[in-house]
Order: C-alpha cells, then sequence, then structure tokens
C-alpha cells in the first residue's frame, strides 16, 4: 500500500487500536482480538505496528542532555545567590568602598591632630582584611554587573551600541588620543 | 514555593528542560541559553507555582521560549540567505543521539525528528522522550485530549516515513 492509497478500514481501526496499545491503554478484550486478529493477516499493519514500538523504545531510551556545571553556576547567580547577597549590587558595593574610605581619611584625620598610639599588628591585619572583604563585593558585584551587561548585548537590547568598536588604551599611561585618532 | 523547594525542583529538571529545548532547536548554545531563562523565570515566579507543578510550568515555559526562538529565526532567515540561516543555526556539539543507548537508531531518529514540524515534534519529544502523562501535555500545549491523540498518532508515523524515506528500517 502506498501513502496515496486510501487506508481500509479494519487498517484504520487496527492502527488505531495499535497507537492505544503504544499509549500505554489497556484494550478491552475484544479490542485486543481485533488488533491481534488484523496483524495476524495484514503485513503492512503488522511491520508498522512492531516498527512503532522499536522507535517508541529507541526515543524513551534517549538520556536528558545534562545542563553544563557553569550554567547551572550562573542559574544559582542569577537566582538564590542572588538573594543571599541582599541586593548587594555595584551601587550598594561602591556605597560601601566610599563609606569606607571616608571612615579612613575621617580616623587619619583625627590621628592628625590627636596623638595617637601606634597601631597594633593585630589591628593593621585587621584592617587590611577589611580592606580586602570591602575590595572583594566590589570586585564581585562589578563582575556581576559585566556579566549582565554581556548578556544584554549579547541579547540584542542594545543593538546600535554593540556595533560601535571600543578600542581601549593598551596602557594605562597612554598619550590622550588626539584629534583625528578615532574613538 | 521556598528556596529549598526551588532549588530541589532546579536540580531535579534542569536536565529534562536542557533536553527538551536541544531537540527543539537543535542548537547547544541556544538550548543552554533556553533552559538557563527557564529556570530563572521559575524562580521569579516561584510565588505562583507549587512544587508538583513545577515540572509542567518549566516544561511550558521552556517550549513557549523555543517557539519565540523559532520564530524569531524564521523572521531572521527571510531577510537573508536560507542557506546562510541554515548553517548559522547547525548544531555541530553532540546531539541527543549521542546521548542515547539507541546508537544508529538513535542517530536516525535524531535526524528524522528534525524533519518534523514544530508542533508535531513537541507532542513527541513531550510524550515519548519525556513520558509525560497526556493531561499534562495537553496543559503545556493548550490542546483538547482528542486533538492531541490525534496529532501525536500521526506524528509518529510520519517520524516511521521519515525514518522510511531515509533508507532506514526501524
Amino acid at each position: 500500500m502506498n501513502d496515496n492509497e486510501p487506508i481500509r478500514l479494519d487498517c484504520r481501526r487496527a492502527r488505531e487500536l495499535g497507537h492505544r496499545s503504544l499509549d500505554g491503554e489497556s484494550l478491552a478484550a475484544a479490542e485486543r482480538e481485533t488488533l491481534d486478529g488484523h496483524i495476524a493477516v495484514c503485513d503492512e499493519c503488522r511491520d508498522m505496528h512492531a516498527e512503532l514500538r522499536t522507535i517508541q523504545g529507541a526515543l524513551r531510551s534517549m538520556a536528558p542532555a545534562p545542563l553544563a556545571d557553569e550554567a547551572l553556576d550562573e542559574v544559582w547567580d542569577r537566582t538564590v545567590r542572588r538573594r543571599a547577597f541582599s541586593g548587594w549590587d555595584w551601587r550598594h558595593a561602591a556605597a560601601a568602598a566610599l563609606l569606607f574610605v571616608t571612615t579612613v581619611a575621617m580616623l587619619w584625620t583625627a590621628r592628625g591632630l590627636q596623638p595617637a598610639d601606634e597601631p597594633t599588628e593585630a589591628e593593621i591585619a585587621q584592617a587590611a582584611a577589611e580592606v580586602r572583604m570591602v575590595l572583594g563585593l566590589t570586585g564581585r558585584a562589578l563582575e556581576r554587573s559585566e556579566r549582565a551587561a554581556l548578556r544584554g548585548m549579547r541579547d540584542g537590547v542594545a543593538p546600535a551600541l554593540s556595533k560601535i568598536p571600543i578600542r581601549l588604551p593598551s596602557r594605562v599611561d597612554a598619550e590622550p588620543a588626539k584629534d583625528g585618532d578615532g574613538v | 514555593m521556598e528556596n529549598a523547594a526551588f532549588e530541589k525542583a532546579v536540580l531535579e529538571h534542569k536536565d529534562r528542560v536542557h533536553a527538551y529545548a536541544r531537540m527543539m532547536l537543535k542548537n547547544a548554545a541556544e538550548a543552554q541559553d533556553v533552559a538557563q531563562e527557564a529556570l530563572v523565570r521559575l524562580w521569579t515566579h516561584r510565588a505562583k507555582v507549587d512544587v508538583e507543578g513545577s515540572r509542567a510550568w518549566l516544561l511550558r515555559t521552556t517550549h513557549n521560549l523555543c517557539i519565540d526562538r523559532i520564530r524569531k529565526r524564521k523572521v531572521r532567515a527571510e531577510v537573508a540567505d536560507p542557506d546562510d540561516a541554515l548553517r548559522a543555526h547547525a548544531d555541530s556539539g553532540p546531539g541527543p543521539a549521542q546521548l542515547s543507548a539507541a546508537g544508529d537508531l538513535g542517530r536516525s531518529i535524531e535526524k528524522a525528528l528534525k524533519k518534523l514540524s514544530e508542533q508535531d515534534r513537541a507532542v513527541v519529544l513531550m510524550r515519548e522522550v519525556q513520558q509525560m502523562p497526556y493531561d499534562e501535555i495537553a496543559d503545556v500545549l493548550g490542546l483538547p485530549m482528542g486533538t492531541l491523540k490525534a496529532r501525536l498518532h500521526r506524528a509518529r508515523e510520519r517520524l516511521r516515513q521519515a525514518l522510511i524515506r531515509s533508507g532506514v528500517t526501524p
């Protein structure tokens, strides 16, 4: 039987029962008898039923494609870890850094006005640890902001911006660009 | 949904969501983006999604994100060379068949799945690969039960025909 040939009524009925059987339905005794009786005499329906069952088995054996660890890590960054960070975006981190620097400057000034004891080694170590903590928070927040910006550019949030070539100076102390040097 | 329930749902369904996107989009990078986006959206909507419904919710979201991507591809392809568009979306990474225990038949099925329409492919993937119950698929795709079953039966036969046309006898 080719594709254009009309399907016989008993073939149509047998195929419907065959699909229900593939769906895991338990057929009534009379339906089972109809299906079995038909495929015993119809080679095409028998082959089709067997092939559909083989295809179904192959589809069911397809293993899940594991999501990469780094992709999952980014999901945690954008969900539970973001919340654990209590909204510490780059603005909060920058404000904390500014507050820290201001406090240090005030203390420094106060010490300049009043004779103060030399800091102990433990105090210096503690201050260094606090600086590392604040810089760490700032760096992490900036890293997150950078990733969000890159995602935005990749997703076409800023199509015009993404077309502008931005050339960074190769050296921090490079000469300022002269007229006509480009962007 | 509490934090712990969210984390449990993500760990339980992340590979399922990724596999579905992978087979729908046939592109590894896009599939990863879509899977991440679906999982992040679950977090955004966690107040409205219960643990039991998280699988269906994630697959519905993943399916909709995939359809959006496919539509955008078609729009882009209309203004570009169709061959370029096909090449741009060709998946160079390992496909589901390479993760399949079904071997050669699995690889042939992967190719044949690509020849189905998005609707037929979605039904086959949800029912046969993800083994979702009918009522859940009907809910995800917004189809009446009778229509869904008829579509699955037709899609199975089209998949078989595609295999036979490519010279594979299952």
